[in-house]
């Protein structure tokens, strides 16, 4: 059993991820944004995320650019595996600056991807950092 | 296409999870049944052996044995399927009743066959749901992000399917048409209040043709000053305005201060000629008197031919653009005369063969036999085939050629100017007879008047002037005047 983070601002792509997750027998907290969901990584115990990249408020890319600004404090914070949803017309290269640059970055899933191959990416990175 | 796929999957799952299930219920209740059934005749059979009872006290054991197993599997099937398969229907039916946003997923309960079922359906419904969110979402995204571009640009924008309904339009084009925005059921041009715009859009919506343009103009009141705004309103068709309906883009553009400038322009152009036209017709006619009295040496000669031919060119050009003012605003008179067609042709290519020998191109006549003669302005006319020679010379590159031919078709006079120079793009065929339009490769290669004043004299004749070409092959003028 893992801690899961969902962070996305589509509450019902929250609650298919949570419920997916909870099924395969996970912890699962969820966040609306990126401050909210910077709040959850520094308050408790995370060791999955999946991250939506546009977002009010806070986005994928502005959360994870502040992230690692704090890992320069709290190095725990970069070694969180996490893989990012990315929409229909994303720009691969202007992402892959920011997200590559960060620690515990696994992988692109385009949205709406089968959350079953989320899970099944979720469980084989928690296996190979067990 | 993906998240079909996907969707596919996820329902083709669900059905072979519901048939398993199915045959795992069947073989679940059929061993209920089996036991229960079984058992009255078992505890019958015990008492009969082992207790040694009478019949009857047997047969009374076997009767509470069966009330008993009766009532354990009516409660079993209740509470591990009945129920749940009654929460699980009405949870799809609210699930679809509400459109598809799911409130709350179904609780697991029941035998694991019915948890299983739920767990299932859940999946389904909190996929379908998440869809539906992210679809609905990036097509609200699109939409603003179309909203906004059409909102900030200046001119005013429409989109009109094929009976003039109004499918989307930002609201700069509304105030201009004086539309009001809560307005249901807009339609061009019955819902336009603003006068001049509501005839220009009837022509429009009336015409056939797929790109239309004319102009407006409006004059509003206020306190102190009368204003005069000028609009152009480009139209054009489209097969498909909307996934269902062809239709059309309609385009209010502003114009005023264009229109301004080329007014500006042209009161510069014709002051700049009218003084022009004396000077330059000295010149031309103190070279043809200094040629005719004929006591210059062979050099001055060459010089005096050189002076005549640029003032004569001069000259030429300064009547064209008095010519355009004159023609645009209607103040021309034709002054007909009897003209030979063979005549005037071999006049202005014996004007032009200097120009054409030092580039080195071929530039010939071929007329009919027969004499053909129409009544016209001679003056005009040969200002029209001048310019229209002119213009294939100088695209023309070196070694190349330009044939004039005339002749007569029917009741009209055809002339026709062929090169074999670069050729007009397709998309500017109708564009270059409007004034001061002038290829990109052209610009600042004289003014863009020449061929605007063509088609306004040939117009004036009752006459129709057009250019076929192939990029790259040559381009072929034409125009035609009635002969008598």
């Amino acid at each position: 059993m893992a801690k899961i983070l969902i962070v996305d601002d589509e509450p019902a792509i929250r609650e298919l991820f949570k419920y997916m997750f909870e099924e395969s027998g996970h912890e699962v907290a969820t966040a609306n944004n990126g401050r909210e969901a910077l709040d959850a990584l520094q308050d408790g115990v995370t060791d999955f995320m999946v991250l939506d990249v546009s977002m009010p408020e806070m986005s994928g890319t502005q959360m994870i650019t502040e992230l690692l600004r704090r890992a320069l404090r709290y190095p725990r914070l970069n070694k969180i595996p996490f893989v990012v949803m990315t929409g229909e017309n994303f720009m691969e290269a202007e992402l892959n600056k920011v997200f590559a640059g960060a620690g515990g970055f696994v992988c692109f899933f385009p949205k709406m991807i089968s959350p079953e191959k989320v899970v099944a990416k979720a469980e084989e990175v928690l296996r190979g950092r067990k | 296409m993906c998240v079909t796929i996907t969707l596919f999957f996820g329902i083709q799952r669900c059905a072979w999870c519901i048939i398993c299930t199915g045959m795992k219920i069947t073989f679940r209740i059929s061993s209920l049944v089996l036991a229960a059934s079984l058992s009255p005749v078992l505890v019958f059979a015990a008492c009969m052996s082992a207790f040694k009872t009478g019949y009857p006290y047997a047969l009374l054991a076997a009767s509470a044995a069966a009330a008993l197993a009766v009532f354990f599997t009516v409660r079993a099937v209740l509470s591990g399927l009945a129920l749940p398969v009654a929460r699980l229907s009405s949870g799809v039916k609210g699930f679809i009743a509400a459109d598809y946003k799911l409130e709350s997923v179904i609780k697991k309960e029941g035998w694991p066959e019915a948890v299983n079922l739920i767990s299932c359906l859940n999946r389904l419904m909190l996929e379908l749901n998440a869809y539906r969110a992210f679809h609905l979402s990036q097509v609200v995204e699109d939409r603003a992000k179309a909203q906004v571009l059409i909102e900030t640009i200046t001119d005013g924008v429409l989109l009109v399917d094929d009976c003039g309904q109004l499918i989307y339009s930002n609201q700069k084009a509304l105030n201009l048409l004086c539309i009001p925005r809560q307005e249901p059921n807009i339609a061009l041009p019955e819902s336009v209040r603003q006068e001049a715009f509501l005839t220009a859009l009837t022509g429009i919506m009336s015409s056939q043709e797929n790109n239309l343009k004319t102009e407006v103009e409006i004059k509003s009141q206020d306190e102190t000053y009368s204003i005069v705004k000028n609009f152009q309103v480009i139209a054009r068709q489209f097969s498909l305005a909307t996934f269902k309906r062809p239709g059309r883009v309609i385009i209010l553009r502003d114009v005023t201060v264009e229109k301004e400038i080329e007014s500006a322009r042209e009161t510069l152009f014709s002051m700049i000629t009218h003084d022009m036209r004396a000077p330059v017709t000295s010149i031309q006619g103190y070279a043809e008197l200094m040629k005719k009295t004929g006591d210059s040496s062979p050099a001055n000669e060459k010089y005096l031919e050189v002076i005549l031919r640029s003032s004569s060119r001069l000259n030429g050009m300064i009547g064209d653009i008095l010519n355009t003012m004159k023609l645009e605003h209607g103040d021309m008179k034709l002054s007909p005369v009897v003209i030979n067609a063979g005549d005037l042709c071999a006049r202005v290519l014996e004007i032009h063969e200097p120009l054409a020998a030092r580039k080195r191109i071929k530039l010939s006549v071929s007329s009919a036999h027969e004499k053909i003669e129409f009544s016209g302005d001679i003056g005009l006319l040969d200002r029209v085939l001048s310019n229209l020679v002119g213009n294939s010379l100088k695209f023309t590159p070196s070694g190349g050629t330009v044939s004039l031919s005339c002749r007569r078709d029917g009741g009209e006079v055809v002339f026709s100017i062929e090169d074999n120079g670069p050729g007009i793009p397709k998309e500017k065929l109708t564009e270059i007879f409007e004034k001061y339009a002038q290829l990109e490769e052209h610009k600042f290669m004289g003014f863009g008047l020449g061929l605007a004043m063509c088609k306004m004299a040939v117009e004036l004749h009752k006459g129709r002037i057009w250019v076929e070409s192939e990029e790259g092959r040559g381009s072929k003028f034409y125009f035609v005047v009635p002969a008598k």
